[in-house]
């Protein structure tokens, strides 16, 4: 009996070393998925809690851009955009934005710190395989300046562009009253891939809701006399 | 064979787990060592960057993948592309001529930026900015190329083309890289922004140009 409960202690110890040194390689392999990962910061916070209001008039910096909105609109002309079709319409923030380093930012980079969030038809289209969340904000699909309608898809420092981020609306959504933009900043640190400074850690940093303006309708046409009057 | 045994210590449960411990902090400071060590080596920037070979407008400058040599600047407000179309300017676009020879092999630079005195970097893009390179020229035949670059109009004194093989700025690194001073001042800034006459961006074409003397 002795010797068979030496055996169990021995058994027990045996197991207990194996689960410190598998707790051990456990907490290790944390530590550097989390190095490699890019370090872990304590003062991150989440993004409620750093929300901050939005409303048209507000200049944000988004950290590549300072971003100022000013309306929020259905496209009904703007040289190069399409203004829809029986599908789709096209709902357009215009906003003056600059670039806040020394070098050509990327107009995508742009793009994505726009956001519709809750907008009934926005995106009109599905991914496929892929179930969205509908309170997820959605990027904007392009950015045009409004002086000639190019896509801006290069942001020069030192320049200030008035431009108009687009999305396309499901048409079978009604046009809304008001829509909720969020602006998504990025912070400017060294890749842990491949050690180059880049613009990541997309996160949202302000919120608000729009109030969307509709194309006015169509003047009636004058008559060829001129009308008489 | 009647030897007496050696007595060891006895093997305790905490013996062995300050052997862990001190085993984890001598990972851990080594580690920090070579963090350490790695940042007291020279600037690692420094060492790979790229090889400048400057020049001026209207000099061939030689580089490891073959010749750039700026025929001409002009500028305005609006520039108008090969294909007709037009763009417009809150700064000044700034439209630059060159020509580019191949060394060696088929290949054709893929970056083109104008660098300003504060060392602010602009860049060609496929819309604002034309670039149309043609593809690879073929080695000791001239491709005639034409850039257009919007920048803000006090970038446009003292503004120097950079050409360089790759896309990637951070791929420059240890090679060579043209460097071309535009012989640009203020009064050229002035009179651009000022301009509202459109520009041509020229399309990619082989060969010396059939109008120079």
């Amino acid at each position: 009996m002795a010797d068979s409960g030496g055996r169990l202690r021995r058994l027990a110890q045996g197991t207990s070393r194996q689960h410190l040194t598998l707790a051990g390689s456990a907490a290790g392999a944390a530590v550097l998925a989390v190095l490699v990962a890019g370090g872990f910061d304590p003062s991150e916070t989440t993004a409620a809690e750093e929300l901050a209001p939005l409303a048209a008039g507000d200049t944000v910096d988004v950290g590549p851009f300072v971003v100022t909105i000013d309306r929020m609109r259905v496209v009904d002309e703007l040289p190069g955009v399409s203004e829809g079709d029986d599908e789709t319409r096209v709902l357009a923030v215009v906003a003056t934005v600059e670039a806040t380093g020394t070098k050509t930012q990327h107009g995508y980079l742009l793009n994505e710190s726009l956001a519709l969030a809750g907008v009934p038809g926005v995106p009109s289209y599905e991914s496929p395989g892929r179930t969205r969340d509908p309170d997820e904000p959605v990027p904007a699909e392009g950015a045009y300046v409004m002086a000639d309608g190019t896509v801006l898809d290069a942001v020069q420092p030192g320049l200030e562009y008035e431009v108009a981020l687009v999305w396309e609306q499901d048409a079978r959504a009604d046009v809304p009253a008001a829509a909720r933009l969020v602006l998504v900043g990025h912070t400017l640190r060294q890749s842990s891939i491949d050690h180059t400074d880049e613009w990541l850690d997309p996160l949202p940093v302000a919120a608000g809701d729009l109030e969307v303006t509709a194309p006015e309708p169509d003047e009636p046409a004058e008559s060829p006399s001129g009308g008489g009057s | 064979m009647g030897g007496r045994r050696v007595s060891r210590p006895p093997v305790t449960p905490f013996s062995r787990l300050s052997r862990q411990a001190a085993f984890a902090v001598l990972l851990v400071a080594a580690l920090a060592t070579g963090r350490a060590v790695e940042g007291l080596m020279p600037a690692e920037t420094e060492a790979s960057a790229p090889f400048e070979r400057a020049g001026s407008l209207g000099e061939p400058v030689e580089t490891r993948w073959g010749t750039v040599e700026v025929t001409a600047v002009q500028g305005s407000t609006r520039i108008v592309d090969s294909l007709g179309t037009g763009r417009i300017s809150a700064g000044v676009y700034v439209v630059v001529d060159w020509t580019y020879t191949a060394a060696g092999e088929p290949q054709i630079p893929s970056y083109v930026a104008i660098r300003d005195g504060d060392g602010r970097v602009f860049r060609t893009s496929s819309e604002r900015n034309p670039y149309d390179s043609g593809g690879e020229a073929q080695p000791g035949i001239p491709r005639r190329l034409a850039v257009a670059v919007e920048l803000p109009a006090d970038a446009v004194a003292g503004a120097h083309l950079v050409v360089a093989l790759p896309d990637n700025d951070e791929d420059h690194r240890r090679d060579d890289i043209a460097v071309v001073d535009l012989g640009l001042t203020q009064d050229d800034a002035g009179a651009w922004a000022a301009s509202e006459e459109p520009v041509e961006v020229a399309g990619p074409a082989d060969g010396p140009d059939a109008e120079a003397p």
